[in-house]
Formats: structure tokens, sequence, C-alpha cells
């Protein structure tokens, strides 16, 4: 297990690696600078700033400088925010971002599990059509469409709860972003956990179970809950990525500081730096969520040995 | 009973004489036809998806006024001589522009159907070319064309795409390529899998001692075989890609003005819900309605192809 883990995180260096490089090259390439404004500025001061941010040398050395930077940690200064370092900014939002998604991973998985193993236990009555019906209609509701919707709701039509802002996350300010991002999340893993349960129930050794005359929830919980939840946990990943994306819609739409809306200024300001730093703080994060699924996979699944 | 053949059986199978009968094998695909034909909810979304793109060809016809047309009369007061009415010939309304909603919507299906199906496509033939080569090439060629798609899917690519959209602007052609280029890479595992587990049968065995060539095995032989599982990947892809589009649209950087998509329409409407609901509902209805729909023929499909439940 533990040379498992050290060769996944040998194989994340060229990973990021890449990564960094695509993304560079791609500023690189892209029109526009950061430093261009409409009014323009006198060559000299251009050449200064240019020269500060080390615009003015290759572009490889360019990248060589950002990764020593990197390897130490240090995100480097913003381009738009004068006086602000990346990791200023990165961070606090960082942790806006993880109250916002974590709460939405835990009532999606939760509350996923729970209504999946209803219908699946109803399988083919009224219940179970009922409710993924409800979950399919979960998931064609894209987040940027339930957020407006709970708001008008919930800020608008009835007004109780604020349509954004961040208040240090008083839970007030919390409830919309978390249920607009997790609705969909829910359906997903519903849908999952239905499906799973269903092919478990009728597996042999819950036969077997049956016909020793073991009590119903035993069955269940004992013998087909841990083989029900391989494709959720092979889920997890794609969940992930679910709640980065869902970041950008909520931050922008809710205005909640997130790291999504880093993202978007970033590429549109050209904040090269912020954008690079973004990318690697997720890509990162990204790497890591995949190989924890990956490791709680051979936890679930004693047929799987790396 | 009758009797069930593979499809390359089937086509060389004479019908057979049993009893007074005339049973003829029925291939994996007509089996898969019936039984998605009688999968109701399955029949009725593909028909709502007909009448959806029926509409997005034709629908143009029906409208009073051109999608990029302002009625100024309607800009002077959207909100009341905005509304969706027949006598104005504004029968979705306009938008705060002026602009007759019908018509954008029209032009908004079209875009956003385009994107869907069009980078689905592009997926589907760069990642069952690529996973087919892969596997049934093997070896060395194998592992490192799979170690390009794990990589590859290590990058968080919502972010490259967005980024693409901020540098080299908003071009709709650009928005196929990136989609396209992001969503080949599952597509190319699954096909691998496929192929591995049919590239060992004694057709490919025959057609190599005919001497054929790798690419024409590949393209005759193992690509008609995975089709099935394809085919029920791609019906799932495309509304994937069209909640894709709406999702960059939404954020501003999707298509360009005066051209429209269902999520660029949404955006409008999200702005001007609290006194115009009509310009959210229409564009949230047609997009709705129509990944609800390509997820049950999805649906349908799977269960019509699944091995499991003949």
């Amino acid at each position: 297990m533990l040379n498992f883990i050290f060769r996944r995180f040998l194989q994340a260096i060229p990973t990021l690696l890449i990564l960094t490089m695509l993304t560079f090259a791609l500023m690189y390439i892209a029109p526009g600078s950061p430093f261009l404004t409409e009014k323009g500025m006198p060559a000299e001061v251009l050449a200064n700033i240019n020269a500060k941010y080390h615009l003015d040398l290759p572009v490889w050395e360019q990248y060589l400088i950002y990764l020593g930077n990197l390897l130490q940690g240090d995100l480097g200064p913003s381009f738009r925010y004068l006086d602000f370092s990346v990791n200023d900014l990165v961070w606090p939002s960082l942790a806006v971002s993880a109250t916002i998604g974590g709460w939405s991973l835990f009532i999606a998985v939760t509350l996923g599990i729970i209504i999946g193993m209803i219908a699946a236990l109803n399988h083919n009555k009224w219940l179970d059509y009922t409710l993924m019906t409800t979950a399919m209609a979960g998931i064609v509701l894209p987040t940027f469409v339930m957020a407006p919707l709970l708001v008008l709701v919930f800020s608008y039509k009835v007004k109780w709860l604020p349509a954004g802002g961040w208040h240090g996350g008083d839970w007030q300010y919390l409830v919309l972003p978390v249920f607009a991002m997790a609705t969909h999340l829910v359906a997903q893993i519903a849908r999952i956990t239905r499906g799973s349960l269903i092919e478990v129930m009728s597996s042999d050794f819950i036969r077997t179970a049956q016909a020793k005359g073991l009590p119903y929830r035993t069955i269940i919980l004992r013998h087909a809950f841990k083989p029900m939840m391989l494709p959720v946990v092979s889920y997890l990943g794609p969940l992930f990525v679910g709640v980065l994306t869902g970041s950008v819609i909520i931050d922008v739409f809710f205005g909640t500081g997130g790291i999504g809306q880093h993202f978007v200024n970033g590429a549109i300001n050209r904040d090269y730096s912020m954008v690079m730093g973004i990318t690697v703080l997720v890509g990162v994060m990204y790497i890591a969520f995949n190989a924890a699924t990956d490791i709680m996979y051979a936890f679930i699944d004693p047929k799987i040995r790396y | 009973m009758l009797f069930k053949y593979k499809k390359v059986v089937s086509q060389l199978a004479e019908p057979m004489v049993f009893g007074s009968q005339i049973i003829e094998g029925r291939s994996l695909w007509q089996d898969a036809k019936r039984r998605f034909l009688r999968n109701k909810a399955a029949v009725g979304c593909l028909f709502v998806i007909g009448v959806i793109v029926l509409f997005s060809i034709f629908g143009s016809q029906f409208a009073q006024y051109s999608y990029e047309e302002i009625d100024w009369l309607a800009l002077s007061d959207p909100v009341e001589l905005g509304k969706p009415s027949l006598e104005t010939g504004h029968y979705f309304g306009t938008d705060n522009l002026g602009r007759d909603l019908y018509a954008r919507t029209v032009q908004g299906s079209q875009i956003s159907l385009m994107v869907g199906i069009l980078s689905s496509a592009v997926a589907i033939v760069i990642g069952t070319l690529y996973g087919a080569t892969a596997g049934f090439i093997g070896g060395r060629v194998d592992m490192i064309m799979m170690r390009i798609v794990e990589i590859l899917s290590a990058l968080p690519f919502m972010f490259m795409v967005i980024m693409l959209m901020v540098m080299f602007g908003r071009q709709i052609i650009l928005i196929f390529i990136a989609i396209g280029a992001v969503s080949w890479l599952d597509m190319a595992r699954i096909v691998r899998g496929q192929t591995l587990s049919i590239k060992n049968k004694e057709y490919i065995e025959a057609a190599h001692a005919c001497g054929v060539s790798h690419w024409r095995i590949i393209v005759r032989h193992i690509v008609p075989n995975v089709m099935g599982i394809v085919l029920v990947y791609a019906s799932l892809m495309i509304p994937g890609m069209i909640m894709f589009e709406s999702f960059i649209s939404f954020l501003g950087l999707g298509v360009q003005e005066p051209q429209t998509s269902w999520g660029a329409l949404i955006s409008q409407g999200v702005v001007s819900m609290e006194f115009a609901l009509w310009q959210l509902a229409f564009p949230l209805t047609f997009l709705v309605i129509t990944l609800f729909c390509f997820n049950f023929v999805g649906d349908g499909l799977r269960d019509a192809l699944d091995p499991k439940e003949r």
C-alpha cells in the first residue's frame, strides 16, 4: 500500500510539469498583456514593469524562474492586484470554497446514498419511479439554473435567506450556495447507488444470506452495503470535479469569494500568475483526490491489490 | 424459441426451417431495436428530441422578427410591451433590448444542438479510433498511448477551456475543438477495454490470415463491434456537451453576440427574472426538456444494448 502511494506520488510529478508547461505556453501565445491599457504608457515605464515581472526574458527562462519559485511554495505576485501576492489572495478564498464544497459533498453523499437505497429497495414501485424522476430533474437542472431559481424563491419571494455574500460564513449565507451546488450531486449519487444496489441484491451471496434466514436489515447493512459502495466511491473523482466547476458558478453568482471567481477574473484580467497559481493548485487537488479514491477503493474491495 | 446470433454470424446464416416454421436468426441490432421500441419513455423522448430539432431548423419560418432585429417599441417598455403575446408577434416575448425571444430561442437551439452533436461526434471519432488502435496493437504502443490519456485526464480541463475562451476570443469553432478535444479521453478508455476483449476472436484472426491490414481490421472489424457501447455513451455525452456549452455561455465566455445559445439566453434571463420571468422560462424549458430526453434515450439504449438484459 505504501509502495502504491509512493508510486502515485511519483506519477503526479510529470503530470504537474506538463500541466504548468501547457498553461504557461497558452498564456505566452495568447494575444494581449496584463499591462496593456487603453491609454497606453511610455515605453520606458512599460519596459521597467516588464523587467520587474521578468516579462522581458525568453519564455523558457520565465518558466524556469516560475518553477523555481513554485518549488519554494511561492506562487508569485499578482499582476492585477498590486501589493498582493497570489498566495495572499488564494488561501482565504480556498477556505471559503472548502467550506461550501465540504458541506455539499457531505450532503450529496449521505442524502444521495439514502435516496438511492430507498429507491432500489422499492425497485419498480411508485416510490422508485417518483424518486428517480426527481433525481433526473436534479441532473438536468444545471447549477447555473438552480442558483438563480433558489434565489428567486428564497430571497426574492419569501425573503428567508440572503441572495449572496459571505459574511464570514454565517449559516444563512451558506445555505443557498450549498444547496445550489449539492442538488446535482445528490441526484447523481442517488442514481448510481440505486443501480448498484439493485445489481448487488440479485447476486448469489445475498440469496444465500436470505436462505440462512438473516434479518432483512442485516442483509442490507452487513452484506449488501459494501459492494454497493464500489461504484459510488469510483464516482468520487468526478464528484470532486463537479464541486470545482460548481464553485465557478457559485462564486460568480452568489459573490461568496471562493476560488472559482479568481479563475474567471484572473483569466479575464490576464493576471498570469493568478491563473498559473490556481491551475497548479486545482491540478494538485485533483490528482490527490483521484489517488485518495483509488486508495479507498482498495480498502472496500478485497479483490484489488496494489 | 428463436435463435439468437451475433451480427457477424447472422449475416452468413441461412433461414432455418424448424418444423413448418421458417426461423430467421436475429441480429444483436434487431434485438436491441425491438427492446428499445418497447421502452415507451425512451421512444417518447426520441420523438420530443425530433420535434426540438425540427423546431431549431424550421422554427425561424414562423418568426415575425429576425433574431438580431430590435423592436424599438418593445424596447421602450420591455416589461409591459415585451410580454409574450400573439398579437405583437413576439410569441415568447422580447429580451431587454427588444429583440424577439422566439427568434432568439430558435437560433439558440441551433447553436446548442450543433455544439452538442458536433463536439460529441469529434470526441467519439477521436476516442474510438484512438482506443481501438491502442487496444488492437497492444504492447508498448498501448502503454504509451494510455499513459498519454492518463496524463491528459489529470488536467483540470474545465479551467483550461475557460482560459482558451478568454485568451483566444469567443469563437464557436473554438468551443467545438476545445470541448471535443477534452472529452475523447473516456471514450478512448472504454473502447480500448472493449477492443481487448474482442481482438482474439476468430473473425479477427481470419481477417489476419487473409492478409487484411491493421488499419482495415480496426475500421472494418473492431469499430463496428464496439459500436453498441459507443452509441450508448454518445447519447449520454450529447446532453453533457450541451450543458458544458451552456455553462461556458452562462459565464459570458461562449457564443458571440448577436448569436446566442440556450446558456447565453438563460444567463440574460437570470438578470431580469424578477420582472420578466419569461426571459428565463422559455430557454430554460427548452434546455431542460432536451437534457431530460437525451438522458432517457441514453438509459433506454443502455438497457436495449446491454447483453445482460437479454
